[in-house]
């Protein structure tokens, strides 16, 4: 388990030091974009202006990067053939979503991205992809509809994806609704394959 | 009756860069132009960073001299032509885009002499203690390190101190202190990758002492920042005994820091998942930073004035090492009136239209900008937005805001004009907007206030004093001030502004108002004159370097035991492993 003095966030939040802060941001360009931006974001609260100015060109790097994968794909998706056109959407749809779960969009831009990647995933859920249906009912999840979400989720077939990848959102869907006792099964299976499911799995038991 | 010849030292800026710094040099260079001469020496990165001269020179410009720091060597001396032939071809536009470029190269000199040698062990010294600024005599040493060169303020006694560039990149002294560090702080690091840097550093103080013997002598110097340009000065300053004057429109160190923080070439080849491994890169930037704080340091110390355009840029100074009683706070003036004339321009549509104006790069923060629009059009769907300013400067930047343009489908609300007569279009704007992330204290905010616009601003620099007043008791505001980065209160503000023309109305007569009263060009202009005028006449300033006691022997002064040639265990913040 990390020490309060290893775990950036609690460093963040409560180190004296700015040089400690500015180097542990510094470092944490290397950590997985959920967490960085989580970082980044907490940084924009600092008292320190150094300290902010890291947070804001962190996250505009990020912003960027997606913005140039995105209007990559797009450009790609205007003139892609009709079978390739499902595989690109699905990628834009991905995107868009990013832009949302890394809580990089703007919240007043929310609806404008959440609709962008609707319309990109009902494009991808004509392909037939499974990984579409997933990414649909990730999507109806971030817009508060769970039972949509549990329709998309439905309709992924047995054998097309691996259940440890479907069963934690069927396990939030349930949730959402107040289905309580379904939490325990879902990720019962989940959790057999994800480590950093466990703990959340004995909370259930 | 000859004017005194003013030495402007300009770094990355007037007259190859379009922006708030240029602008002002450029007026204060014609403001001035009854009462002084100008000498400029301007130092960039590379030619090719600076391809175009972007002002013509007024006629009080004398010569301008380039000098690029990361340009490859090229055999070029230069000599030291005549005032009166450099103002010929400067004043015929022909000759505009081609000043005098320098290329620098080092000299092979003879074998380093001892007391050459102990300038430079006193010069590492010094590196790595920038709290103790440099004396006059190890500044004096920079203009005789390369070899003796015909220049006026060049010491007579001075080619005793030779030491070269060649001699210090590999000198034992240097190695020694290299490998021991490297070994201290850096072990897991690519040696050629630390080596590079450490090297990289003592050159740059090499090239830096090839410029300041090749720069023009003038009466007095006026450097428009610390750092390359200040350090120069403060070393002609010593050398001539000159006084040296620094403004400072955003705090160099300050903004040293926070490039250093983000810089690529800083980033190590070593790849590593945990955020609190990576110690030695924090090392290496430590190593720059503290170089341009000792630069800083030197020019603030050998300055006579110092001069910033806000209290509390100038609290940063005091801060960073400023002795508080030389500093002055002097702001930007605008010739108002030139402003006040064009009020009378009538809208030609009642569509809402709101610009940015400034250079389109990253630190202006023209996404946000963007993204703000893109909010505003929910409640204003007929708003149009213009992004006016250069568009040359960072082009893959511009190609990033035309990218957010597309995606956020804003083709029919935001236009990129490039450069504009800001009199003209001003009267056309209902806000002006500035989403800069930093900033000193925008003159085209100055301008918007002159033209009676309504300003939405960042929290940054001057912006909020300009905006909300310097003093509690201000009248009301002239504009808005939002967070940085959010769009979504960029986008409040402006939409609150758009809806209410009566609070538009109420703010542009207060922005007029305010300009009048506290940012009249002419008030900047004398404040400048008087500065000029009191550092010329100060006798203060040839008693300034206390820490030179010159009563001592020579040899004594230049002793600097060999027992401090390494960094003290706690140097760069961090305990030895």
């Amino acid at each position: 388990m990390t020490s309060s003095a290893q775990d950036p966030f609690y460093v963040l939040r409560h180190s004296r030091s700015v040089h400690r802060k500015k180097a542990m941001l510094l470092g944490a360009k290397t950590l997985p974009p959920t967490q960085a931006c989580r970082l980044f974001r907490l940084a924009l609260t600092d008292p320190n202006d150094e300290i902010r100015l890291i947070g804001v060109s962190q996250l505009k790097r990020v912003e960027h990067e997606l913005n140039t994968k995105l209007y990559t794909a797009k450009s790609r998706f205007t003139h892609a053939s009709a079978a390739q056109r499902a595989a690109i959407a699905l990628t834009i749809a991905q995107l868009y979503f990013d832009f949302l779960y890394l809580h990089i969009a703007d919240p007043a831009l929310r609806s404008h991205y959440l609709s962008e990647a609707n319309r990109y995933c009902a494009f991808a859920l004509e392909g037939n992809l499974p990984e579409a249906a997933l990414l649909a009912a990730r999507i109806a999840l971030m817009a508060d509809e769970p039972k949509t979400a549990n329709q998309f989720l439905s309709r992924i077939g047995q054998n097309t994806l691996p259940l440890f990848h479907v069963m934690p959102y069927l396990a939030e869907t349930a949730f959402a609704q107040g289905e309580y006792a379904l939490i325990k099964p879902s990720l019962h299976l989940a959790s057999a394959r994800s480590r950093s499911l466990n703990r959340v799995q004995r909370f259930w038991q | 009756m000859t004017k005194p010849l003013v030495g402007l030292l300009l770094e990355g800026t007037y007259p190859f860069v379009q922006g708030g710094v240029s602008s002002w040099v450029h007026q204060l260079i014609r403001g001035l132009d009854k009462q002084y001469n100008f000498a400029l020496t301007f130092i960039g990165s590379t030619p090719s960073d600076h391809p175009k001269q972007h002002y013509k020179l007024p006629e009080n410009v004398l010569s301008l001299d380039c000098f690029y720091l990361f340009a490859p060597e090229a055999d070029c001396r230069t000599d030291f032509g005549t005032q009166h032939a450099y103002h010929k071809k400067l004043s015929d536009p022909a000759h505009w885009g081609k000043p005098r470029r320098h290329r620098l190269r080092p000299h092979r000199t003879q074998r380093p002499s001892a007391s050459g040698t102990r300038w430079f062990i006193d010069l590492i010294h010094r590196l790595q203690n920038p709290k103790t600024p440099m004396n006059q005599r190890l500044l004096q040493g920079f203009l005789a390190n390369n070899g003796p060169i015909q220049h006026p303020f060049y010491p007579t006694d001075m080619h005793r101190y030779r030491f070269s560039q060649e001699h210090a990149l590999s000198s034992t002294i240097l190695w020694k202190l290299l490998t021991r560090d490297y070994e201290r702080f850096c072990p897991t690091e690519p040696f050629n990758h630390f080596c590079w840097h450490y090297r990289g550093l003592y050159q740059q103080l090499f090239r830096i002492a090839h410029i300041a013997q090749r720069a023009r002598p003038a009466d007095m110097y006026h450097s428009i920042s610390t750092g390359y340009a200040g350090f120069i000065g403060a070393i002609l300053s010593a050398a001539g005994d000159r006084p040296l004057i620094i403004t400072e429109h955003g705090i160099y160190t300050r903004e040293r820091r926070i490039d250093l923080n983000d810089a690529p070439w800083l980033t190590s080849p070593r790849r590593t998942s945990c955020v609190f491994d990576r110690q030695h890169e924090s090392v290496i930037r430590t190593l720059w930073i503290r170089f341009f704080e000792q630069l800083s340091h030197t020019a603030y110390h050998q300055a006579s004035h110092i001069t910033s355009l806000y209290a509390a840029s100038r609290r940063l100074q005091i801060n960073e090492g400023a002795a508080p009683e030389k500093t002055h706070v002097i702001c930007n003036g605008i010739a108002h009136e030139r402003f006040a004339r064009q009020n009378h321009l009538v809208r030609a549509t009642s569509t809402p239209r709101v610009a940015l104006i400034g250079r389109v790069v990253s630190i202006k923060d023209v996404a946000t900008f963007i993204k703000a629009i893109s909010i505003v059009r929910l409640s204003h769907p007929t708003v149009q937005a213009e992004i006016v300013g250069p568009l040359d400067e960072q082009p893959e930047y511009v190609e990033q805001c035309h990218m957010l343009v597309d995606l956020l489908n804003l083709s029919n609300h935001v236009t990129f004009t490039g450069s504009q007569e800001v009199e003209t279009l001003m009267p056309t704007l209902d806000v002006l907007a500035l989403t800069s992330i930093s900033e000193a204290q925008p003159l085209v905010l100055l301008e918007a206030m002159a033209s009676g616009v309504p300003i939405v601003a960042t929290d940054v620099g001057a912006c909020r004093e300009m905006i909300e007043g310097p003093d509690a008791n201000a009248p009301a505001p002239c504009g808005l001030i939002v967070p940085i980065a959010s769009a979504q209160a960029s986008a409040q503000a402006i939409s609150h502004l758009l809806a209410n023309p009566a609070l538009r109305e109420q703010m542009g007569q207060c922005g007029r108002q305010r300009v009048q009263t506290h940012y009249a060009e002419s008030s900047m202009l004398s404040a400048y004159h008087a500065l000029y005028a009191n550092a010329r006449d100060s006798a203060s300033h040839r008693a300034r370097d206390t820490t030179t006691d010159t009563t001592r022997p020579e040899a004594e002064q230049w002793r600097i035991p060999f027992v401090h040639w390494g960094f003290p265990s706690t140097f760069f913040g961090i305990k030895p492993r």
